[in-house]
C-alpha cells in the first residue's frame, strides 16, 4: 500500500501540490485527474520518487519513500511516459530489453522477454527499429518495457507499482482502450497499484476503481471513480460546465463539456 | 535528432554482432601487420610476425620494428580507439548521434595548454624538455574539463537553470570560446619558429610519442576505456530520457560525471602525445551503428575497433601519400574522414530509411 499522509511540494516558493493525504491499495486502477497546471504531473513525481515532497510523508509498503535506494524502487516501480523519443536506431527487443536493467538475473530476463512479446502482442515489431514505429505502436513498446522492467516469475512476485503518465495522449481510440485494458489486467490480475494521468473522463471512468481530483495543487475530491465523476465537481475542477450522462445501453459514465 | 543520425537498421541477428567484433579485431590486428612492414625499410608480412615472434632472427627488421614503427602503430591504435571511443560515449550522453569529446572542453583545454608550453616554456628553462607540451597539453584537458564539470554544477542553481546535460554542453562551449581565445591570444604574439611548433600540434601526428609515450598513453588509454565499457548499458538506458534512466535505478548525475572524467583522461592523453586528430570521434560510432545496431554494448567495443583500424589506416596514408616526406596523421584524418563522411550521407539521400 501507498500512503500520502499531508504531503506538499514547494518549488521556488510556489506551492505546486497542498496538504494531500490518499491512500493507494494493490489491485487498484487509480485515475489522476484535473486541468492542466492542476499538479497531476508533479504528483506523479513526487510518488514516483523523483522529488521528494517538501512536507509530509509518504510511506511505500510500509516503509517511508526516502528509505528506498533508487536500484530498489527501480525493481517495483515503473512508469510509461507520454512518448518516448530515442536518438539512435534501438530495435524493440532492446527498448524492452532495457527494462531489466535494474534486474540481475539473466534467466528471469529471457522468460520476461518471451512472455511481453506473447502477452503485447509485439511479434510483428520485435526486430524491427523502434523508430520506424507508430506513435501508437511506439507506446505498446514503452508499456512492454515498463512491464519487464516489473516482471517477476509468477510465484514470487512482490507489490508493484505502475504509473502512466497520459499514457494515451499520442494514440487512437483503438490503442487507448487496449492500453488502459491491459492497465487494467495489471491491477486485477497481479495485484499491482496503477496510477495513471488520464485526460479522458470517459476513459477514466470506465478505467478507474478510484480517482484523485486535482485543482491548483489540492484533492477537490477523491475515492471510488463514480463518486469523482460528477458534474458539480468537475466543472469546479475544469473550471468549464461539464455534464455526466449515463450510456442508455451499457450504463457506463459518458462525460462531456455542456 | 534522429533526422541526424545516419546509422540504419541493418538486419543483423543479436548471434551475428559477436562475429563482427571478431573480424574488426581480426581487420585491425592485419592492418597493423601490414603497416608494421610499410616504410623505407620494406619487411612482408611474414617477416614481420617472423621479427615480432623470434626478434633474433633478422636483427635489422628487429631494430626498424622496436625502435620506431612498433611504438608509434600501437600508439595510433590506442589513441584511434579512444577517440572513437569517447566519441561513441559522448554522443550517447548528449542524446545525439552529432556530438563530438570536444563539446566538454577536453580539445581546446589540451590546445591552450600545449600552446601556453610552445610560446613560453623556453623561458624557463629547467621545465624545458621533450616532454613538457604533452604533459601540459594532459594537464590542461584535466584541468578543463574538471572546470566544465563544476560550471555545469553551479548552472543548476544560477539564473539560466541549466539542468543536466544542457548544462555540461553550456559550460563545455563557454569554456571552449575562452581557451580558444587564449589560444589566438598566443599565437598572435608567438615568434616564426613557436609558429611553426604550434601548426605542427594541432595538426595532429602519432610520429613522435616512441615508447615513452606509449607508456604514458597506455595507462590513461586503459581506464579511459574499460570506464566507457562498463558504463555501456545505463547508456543505453539514458536513450530513453534522463528521467527514465533514473527511473530504472541509474544514477544519472554519476553516470555523467564518470563519462566525461573518462572522456578527459582518453582524449586527453590522446591529444597530449599527437595534437589534435579530427574525426574519429563522430565517424568511428556512425559507422559502428551502422554494422552493429544501436546498444552500446556494440556500439563501444565497435568503435573503438573502428576508431582504432581507421587511425592506424590514416597513418599509413601519412607515411605513404608523399613519402618519403610525411603527412601531419590529423590532415589525413580530416580528409578521408570527411569524403567518407559525405559518401555516407548522399548515399543514404539516395535509398534511405529516414
Amino acid at each position: 500500500m501507498i500512503r500520502a499522509d499531508a504531503v506538499s511540494l514547494t518549488l521556488n516558493g510556489k506551492a505546486i501540490l497542498e496538504n494531500l493525504s490518499f491512500t493507494l491499495s494493490p489491485g487498484t486502477v487509480t485515475a489522476v485527474l484535473g486541468a492542466n497546471g492542476a499538479g497531476k504531473s508533479s504528483l506523479l513525481s513526487v510518488l514516483a520518487g523523483d522529488r521528494a515532497p517538501t512536507a509530509g510523508t509518504l510511506t511505500w509498503f510500509d516503509r517511508p519513500l526516502s528509505a528506498w535506494s533508487s536500484r530498489d524502487l527501480a525493481r517495483h516501480r515503473a512508469m510509461v511516459p507520454q512518448a518516448t523519443h530515442l536518438a539512435f536506431p534501438f530495435t524493440v527487443e532492446e527498448v524492452v530489453a532495457l527494462g531489466r536493467l535494474p534486474h540481475s538475473r539473466p534467466g528471469d530476463d529471457a522468460a520476461a522477454l518471451a512472455s511481453l512479446r506473447r502477452q503485447l502482442d509485439l511479434d510483428r515489431f520485435w526486430g524491427r527499429a523502434y523508430a520506424s514505429l507508430s506513435g501508437g505502436e511506439q507506446q505498446r513498446v514503452q508499456f512492454a518495457r515498463a512491464l519487464a522492467q516489473l516482471w517477476y516469475p509468477p510465484e514470487n512476485a512482490p507489490l508493484r507499482v505502475l504509473l502512466l503518465d497520459e499514457p494515451t495522449a499520442a494514440l487512437d481510440l483503438k490503442h487507448q482502450v487496449a492500453i488502459l485494458t491491459e492497465a487494467r489486467t495489471l491491477a486485477t490480475r497481479d495485484g499491482m497499484i496503477v496510477v495513471a494521468i488520464l485526460h479522458d473522463l470517459t476513459l477514466a471512468a470506465r478505467i478507474a476503481d478510484n480517482a484523485l481530483l486535482l485543482y491548483q495543487g489540492r484533492l477537490l475530491r477523491q475515492g471510488p471513480i463514480a463518486a469523482v465523476i460528477e458534474a458539480a465537481a468537475l466543472s469546479e475542477a475544469y473550471d468549464t460546465p461539464v455534464s455526466v450522462l449515463r450510456h442508455p445501453a451499457t450504463g457506463r459514465l459518458l462525460v462531456s463539456a455542456a | 535528432m534522429t533526422d541526424a543520425s545516419l546509422a540504419l537498421p541493418v538486419d543483423i541477428g543479436s548471434l551475428r554482432r559477436p562475429a563482427v567484433l571478431i573480424s574488426l579485431t581480426l581487420l585491425l590486428g592485419l592492418l597493423m601487420i601490414f603497416s608494421l612492414g610499410i616504410g623505407a625499410v620494406k619487411l612482408t608480412p611474414g617477416e614481420v610476425l617472423r621479427a615480432l615472434i623470434d626478434p633474433s632472427a633478422d636483427a635489422r627488421a628487429t631494430l626498424v620494428l622496436h625502435a620506431i614503427r612498433l611504438p608509434r602503430i600501437l600508439l595510433a591504435a590506442l589513441v584511434g580507439a579512444c577517440l572513437a571511443g569517447a566519441g561513441a560515449a559522448m554522443q550517447g550522453l548528449f542524446r545525439n548521434p552529432l556530438a563530438d569529446p570536444g563539446l566538454v572542453g577536453v580539445s581546446s583545454g589540451a590546445a591552450l595548454a600545449a600552446v601556453a608550453a610552445i610560446v613560453f616554456g623556453g623561458a624557463v628553462p629547467m621545465l624545458a624538455g621533450p616532454a613538457l607540451v604533452p604533459l601540459a597539453a594532459f594537464m590542461g584537458s584535466l584541468l578543463a574539463t574538471g572546470a566544465v564539470l563544476l560550471l555545469a554544477q553551479r548552472f543548476q542553481t544560477g539564473l539560466v537553470r541549466a539542468s543536466g546535460v544542457a548544462g555540461l554542453l553550456l559550460a563545455g562551449l563557454a569554456m571552449t570560446t575562452v581557451t580558444m581565445a587564449g589560444v589566438g591570444f598566443m599565437t598572435y604574439f608567438s615568434d616564426d619558429r613557436q609558429m611553426r611548433d604550434i601548426t605542427y600540434w594541432s595538426l595532429g601526428s602519432v610520429a613522435n610519442g616512441g615508447w615513452r609515450g606509449l607508456s604514458w598513453v597506455f595507462p590513461a588509454a586503459l581506464i579511459s576505456l574499460a570506464t566507457l565499457l562498463y558504463h555501456a548499458r545505463p547508456l543505453d538506458a539514458l536513450a530513453l530520457g534522463e528521467r527514465e534512466a533514473a527511473h530504472l535505478g541509474v544514477d544519472v548525475r554519476r553516470l555523467r560525471v564518470s563519462l566525461v572524467i573518462a572522456t578527459a583522461l582518453g582524449v586527453g592523453a590522446a591529444t597530449a602525445f599527437c595534437g589534435v586528430i579530427g574525426f574519429l570521434g563522430l565517424l568511428a560510432p556512425h559507422l559502428a551503428r551502422l554494422i552493429l545496431g544501436a546498444s552500446h554494448r556494440n556500439v563501444l567495443p565497435g568503435a573503438m575497433l573502428i576508431g582504432a583500424a581507421l587511425l592506424v589506416l590514416a597513418d599509413i596514408g601519412a607515411r605513404t601519400l608523399l613519402a618519403p616526406a610525411e603527412l601531419p596523421v590529423g590532415l589525413v584524418t580530416n580528409l578521408i574522414g570527411g569524403t567518407f563522411f559525405l559518401w555516407l550521407l548522399l548515399r543514404k539521400r539516395g535509398g534511405g530509411i529516414a
